[in-house]
């Protein structure tokens, strides 16, 4: 009898461990799980890329800042040429980070049923979060070269 | 005693004559002021928008 339930035991747990990994294997193998599995991959690069940027950002800002404190301590005088050329740069910077700002909590806002979707295993609509995510990266990413641009035109003007 | 007095005269003629020659030292314009002041402004604001960017969560990211 104790046999006869052992061997049955033995052949459940052999049949369960069996089936599970079919499973695991079957949903790696999923086209759509390795695509939004892609997705991450372009996640990750972009935010890295979005770190780099900031880092020069800081330093630009940084050395403008000091300049800044500069000019105003010792009441330095600017050319009118210099003046002009700044005005219009810094009325660019503002008009680049408005856009910028318009962005804020756009990544927030599509993470929120991010855990949702994996555990339901919704690949597509997963695939497609991360997508929409990516193109505020893209946009972020864009904007602040621009405005690591303009800053660094700035820098070169001053004093 | 006239002599005085056009030595005198000639004196403040010169007096204020290098009044007139004497150039004022160049002021900052509100124009300068008002620019540094905006550019100040934007750079704050982008070191705000840094620490408080939101981002996605590593949880939220499939791996494997």
């Amino acid at each position: 009898m104790k046999k006869i339930t052992l061997t049955l035991l033995s052949i459940t747990l052999f049949l369960l461990v069996g089936a599970l990994s079919v499973s695991a294997v079957g949903e790696s193998n999923n086209p759509l799980r390795a695509d939004a599995r892609a997705k991450v991959v372009e996640l990750r690069e972009n935010r890295l890329e979005n770190k780099l940027i900031w880092a020069s950002n800081v330093e630009l800002r940084t050395q403008i800042k000091l300049k800044l404190i500069d000019i105003k301590n010792n009441e330095i005088i600017l050319d009118e040429s210099i003046k002009t050329q700044l005005t219009t740069l810094t009325t660019d910077l503002k008009a680049k980070y408005t856009a910028l700002k318009d962005t804020k909590g756009d990544i927030q806002a599509l993470s929120t049923g991010i855990k949702a979707l994996i555990e339901a295993k919704d690949w597509a609509t997963l695939k497609t979060t991360y997508e929409a995510i990516i193109a505020i990266q893209l946009t972020r990413n864009g904007l602040l070269h621009e405005i690591n641009d303009l800053l660094t035109q700035i820098n070169n003007l001053l004093p | 005693m006239k002599r005085k007095s056009a030595v005198i005269g000639c004196c403040l003629l010169l007096l204020s004559g290098c009044r007139f020659i004497k150039k004022d030292d160049p002021q900052v314009d509100q124009a300068q002021t008002s620019m540094v002041e905006d550019l100040n402004q934007v750079i704050e604001e982008l070191d705000g928008f840094q620490k408080s960017q939101d981002d996605i969560e590593d949880v939220s990211l499939l791996d494997n």
